[in-house]
């Protein structure tokens, strides 16, 4: 199946090259606008990716990207829910905690080739959270981030609908075992809900609220819609809430699956989508079958089996006017900027909204958010980078090898704890796949502490603590400590060969502090740095003596990568 | 009344004259400063939606509570295993019961530290079930909704929402009771950066409990050190945009404090849970604030949390209703809180110090068929330490019943979501009277309250 896609991708990428060479698209670019738009679709931009862009340009660059193979998650055991007493030690970190997949995760980040897929991934994962904390076996989590991967660039419905079926997602927000308690003897559509129990609203509220429409009515640009009075305009009721809460019922894990052979027996399917459960006489038991009301009026009949009030209901979902822009200006804020004019997301909506039934819808809408003129011409305030982005565009920068720089890094970055360093995307609050809840590390409204309604989400992860932390973390990385060299040594078993940087290449600038500091402006800053802050680091590099030229790359180095100018992608 | 620190020196010694230099004590002459005018205040988020009708449940009237709680869907905690208390104040002398996993709490409800108020929760104003049922548009905005509620529970405000907290905005109208000469921010919140601890002037030292808080890389004191000297100019210098801005006042901030917190003190036991070493950090921080020289703040106001609470699944263990989830929620709080208080106490600042508790909402009374519960609305909260009027309820108990009364829902499928009978205002207003904050400027923190009765609930004194 993957030699046909990679063969098909060829095929595809040489056609679009000539296609957009005689067409007249092909633009080339300064390396400050190949440099912004690689912080902006990539886990940070390298020499070398940079040199790639600045040749065959923005549109040919992100197409490259459409077609690119996808890096799978590795495959991994099942094993069951409740841990094997003789499981222990690296079978507990393999099997009951993230650690597999955050290694992936931050390796795939620094050298996997299908950057943006993954970046866009990174970015739905967070805006359809399921977190470790509650779904804590790797193997359980693994199949919902390869969802993600696989639907990056995909139709946001399709997308939907097998988030919702997906077993993680079933147990984080309580699909699995949904169920219409008690029929009426006379007429089996009816549940006798409420009298002792009601269906559980989780998923219905949760799916309303953050996967698709949000709530409060929106126009096409993603400003609410006031009332005459001034205030927004709820898009659903509790009593919406409860119609859906029942349109979701009924479904259950698939059939078991044997566990692994350590151990034997059978475990719980997290393999594949959820069923709808059937009794002896093959009846949908389980759903509730009643009628039901969702938005804009649409009503599900009497007696219809759950998969189909199930995929009226999801396209219900995704083709109300809110969800365009509700998602379009999510994808611009973990991709671009925090605060995008109603315009660029009514641009990026439209995208969304006219390709509702396309496979091809994401790919569309990320293009549109890449392309927008607010995201390539206008150097805007953009947004903190998140912990994970910030690590992994300083890495990617000073091309980033295991400690030895024998080989590649291990990717052991999500908890790193060396003495009084706490220098991991978990110690600066970003512990990877195991958000606090399912509004994910930040909200999508949240507001800059002090700065009115400014928005900037990943200020909520912003704290005295995490802005030393992060400070630390380049410390670490640049500088030796003690006889130690710089970087994060290998620590066995959970750390196998470390990670380091190469500071090498600056040493020939470095006779030159101006030159060398001009060279970091344009490669980590894309030539924003200003005047008085460049003064500031060209003095202290000039005073270090020239014979010391790795410690004047080295504070070079340190004195801009810890510029909050630096953390704020823009 | 209160008084500066600087003035208070001038007192002290002019009292104590040459004893107090011969000593040459700062520490001690700030402890005395304490203990004639300290006052913190210790808010505990308990984030996902507290299910508070399973933490004080009818003890006298158990049926009401049986009768909908009851098997088969199992969240039932059996009468004989609550843990009794005597409920006074509103709650008329009659007998409720603590859940189970509450032990140290009862303990200190039977010492009179700790009281709880009833069925408190976001209202825009006074909401009878008629006005809610008939006046969509006076609900609180988004009710039941997770982000709303935790914001209107940290804003006060149930109609608008507003990029400040109450306790920000506390903070902004109390700085002045602080030294002017400490630099040191009146607020810190060990868990994240959150709503109420943003003030409009007024900003929070937000730390992670356990590990050391400082630059790393340089000598101590780092001050001769040129690049840390070059590090201090950028964060100065590196402003522009008004993002880039924001990171460097945090950054700025950060390494400026990190001079006063690089050693904290040891204190008594703590459990070694989550919210046992945030406020093991906050009982750190009270203490180092008495002994430091360069500290000495009259006001702290912390902010910890703990999450977990959106128990829509698997609440209670299956079969047996005292075990699971929420109980192991409790256990923890319920250490936690009682540690700290014997810490305070430990500490001679128990009246000095009140810890309370938010959550986004209580959970329906009637459960889902997934031994859980969705969200609801008025809730129950404590309040804990020696200015507390201990043992008592405060507000309104709610009456237990489905489609009754209290209940935002109605008809035969209604499920118990109560209509709170006290605002978050009120709440938040008698502890901001007594932390500090004049009548005069109560309205500026409680832009709402002029909207409800009483603007002091009593349980402070």
């Amino acid at each position: 199946m993957r030699p046909s896609r990679s063969r098909h991708s060829v095929l595809l990428s040489s056609f679009v090259l000539i296609a957009v060479a005689a067409t007249g698209c092909w633009q080339p670019m300064t390396s400050a606008e190949a440099i912004r738009l690689l912080r902006q679709s990539t886990f940070g931009p390298t020499p070398d990716l940079i040199a790639h862009v600045q040749t065959v340009g923005a549109e040919f660059f992100l197409l490259e990207q459409f077609v690119a193979p996808t890096t799978a998650y590795p495959d991994l055991p099942d094993w069951p829910a409740t841990r094997p007493t003789s499981c222990t030690g690296t079978c507990q970190r393999d099997n009951y905690s993230m650690y597999p997949l955050q290694v992936h995760f931050f390796k795939n980040a620094l050298y996997g080739q299908d950057q943006l897929r993954q970046r866009v991934a990174f970015a739905l994962g967070q805006i359809l959270v399921v977190s470790g904390r509650d779904v804590p076996n790797s193997s359980w989590m693994r199949p919902y981030q390869q969802l993600l991967n696989d639907n990056a660039f995909g139709n946001y419905r399709d997308l939907l609908y097998a988030v919702t079926l997906n077993p993680a997602m079933g147990n984080y927000l309580d699909i699995v075992n949904n169920r219409c308690q008690r029929r009426d003897p006379v007429n089996l559509n009816v549940c006798r809900n409420g009298q002792v129990a009601k269906p559980n609203e989780n998923f219905a509220r949760e799916v309303l609220q953050l996967f698709s429409i949000g709530v409060d009515l929106l126009n096409a640009d993603g400003t609410p819609v006031l009332d005459p009075e001034g205030r927004p305009i709820p898009t659903y009721t509790q009593e919406t809430v409860e119609e859906f809460a029942r349109v979701f019922t009924g479904w259950v894990f698939a059939p078991v699956l044997p566990g692994p052979p350590e151990v034997g027996g059978t475990v719980t399917n997290y393999r594949h989508p959820m069923v709808v459960h059937v009794d002896s006489l093959g009846r949908e038991d389980y759903h509730d079958r009643g009628e039901k009301t969702l938005l804009n009026g649409v009503q599900i009949p009497a007696g219809l089996p759950a998969e189909e009030d199930l995929r009226t209901a999801i396209a219900n979902l995704a083709s109300h006017p809110n969800t365009a822009p509700f998602i379009a200006k999510q994808l611009i804020q973990h991709l671009v900027m925090s605060n995008p004019s109603p315009g660029y997301v009514q641009r990026v909506a439209e995208v969304f909204a006219g390709n509702v039934d396309s496979p091809s819808q994401l790919q569309f809408v990320v293009r549109a958010v890449l392309i927008d003129p607010e995201a390539r011409q206008n150097l805007g305030d953009g947004h903190l980078f998140e912990p994970a982005l910030f690590m992994t565009n300083f890495l990617r920068m000073f091309n980033a090898a295991s400690y030895d720089r024998q080989g590649p890094s291990d990717g052991v970055l999500n908890s790193v704890s060396i003495a009084n360093f706490q220098i991991g995307s978990a110690q600066m609050s970003q512990d990877i796949f195991n958000a606090p809840s399912v509004f994910n590390f930040y909200p999508p409204d949240a507001t800059v502490p002090g700065q009115g309604d400014l928005l900037g989400p990943e200020f909520r992860l912003y704290t005295s603590s995490t802005a030393l932390r992060r400070a630390n973390f380049v410390s670490r990385m640049v500088y030796p400590v003690g006889t130690a060299a710089a970087g994060i040594p290998a620590a066995a078993p959970d750390r196998p060969v470390g990670t380091s940087i190469d500071l090498s290449p600056y040493m020939d600038l470095a006779n030159d502090p101006d030159a060398l500091v001009t060279r970091l402006n344009e490669l980590m800053l894309h030539e924003t740095m200003s005047n008085d802050v460049r003064d500031i680091i060209v003095g202290r590099v000039s005073a270090i003596p020239a014979t010391q030229l790795m410690q004047r790359v080295r504070d070079a180095v340190y004195l801009t990568a810890i510029l909050p100018s630096y953390e704020v992608g823009r | 009344m209160a008084h500066t620190r600087r003035e208070f020196l001038c007192n002290c010694v002019a009292t104590f004259g040459a004893t107090a230099l011969a000593m040459n004590k700062f520490g001690l002459i700030n402890a005395l400063a304490q203990t004639a005018d300290y006052r913190a205040l210790v808010c505990i988020f308990l984030f996902g939606g507290n299910d508070s009708d399973n933490v004080i449940i009818p003890y006298d009237d158990y049926s009401e509570y049986a009768a909908v709680r009851s098997n088969p869907t199992l969240l039932q905690i059996p009468q004989s295993s609550l843990l009794q208390i005597t409920a006074n104040g509103s709650g008329g002398g009659r007998t409720y019961g603590l859940h189970p996993s509450l032990t140290a709490l009862q303990s200190l409800w039977q010492g009179g530290k700790v009281a709880a108020v009833c069925n408190v929760g976001p209202l825009s104003q006074p909401l009878t079930r008629s006005d809610y049922l008939s006046h969509p548009d006076l609900r609180p905005r988004n009710l039941f909704s997770h982000s709303d509620q935790q914001a209107q529970w940290q804003t006060s405000l149930a109609d608008q929402a507003i990029a400040s907290g109450w306790g920000g905005r506390t903070a902004d109208k109390t700085r002045l009771l602080n030294p002017a000469d400490v630099r040191f921010p009146m607020m810190i919140t060990v868990s994240g950066v959150t709503l109420f601890t943003t003030g409009q002037s007024e900003l929070p030292l937000a730390l992670s409990p356990g590990a050391a808080f400082r630059l790393e890389g340089f000598p101590t004191p780092p001050d001769a050190d040129p690049r840390y000297q070059a590090v201090r100019q950028l964060v100065g210098a590196d402003r522009q945009p008004v993002l880039v801005r924001s990171a460097a006042i945090t950054l700025e901030q950060a390494i400026e404090n990190a001079r006063d917190l690089t050693t904290l003190p040891t204190v008594g036991p703590f459990p070694n849970t989550p919210l046992g070493g945030q406020l093991r950090q906050v009982a750190q921080l009270i203490n180092l604030n008495r002994q430091a020289p360069s500290l000495g703040l009259n006001r702290q106001l912390f902010f910890c949390s703990l999450g977990g609470f959106d128990t829509h699944n698997s609440q209670v263990t299956n079969g047996i209703p005292v075990t699971g989830t929420h109980a192991n929620l409790w256990v923890q709080v319920s250490d936690a809180m009682k540690a700290f208080y014997d810490e305070t106490v430990a500490q001679g600042v128990a009246s000095n110090v009140t810890t309370f508790t938010l959550s986004d909402f209580a959970r329906t009374f009637r459960p889902n068929g997934t031994l859980g519960t969705d969200h609801a609305w008025g809730s129950h909260q404590f309040v804990m330490g020696g200015a507390v009027n201990g043992g008592s309820f405060f507000g309104t108990f709610p009456t237990l019943v489905p489609n009754g009364p209290d209940d935002s829902d109605s008809g035969s499928g209604a499920r118990g979501r109560w209509i709170p009978t006290t605002s978050v205002d009120q709440y938040g207003a008698t502890l901001a009277s007594w932390y500090g904050v004049s009548n005069a400027d109560l309205p500026a923190v409680f832009p709402n309250l002029s909207r409800f009765g009483t603007a002091n609930l009593g349980f402070l004194s």
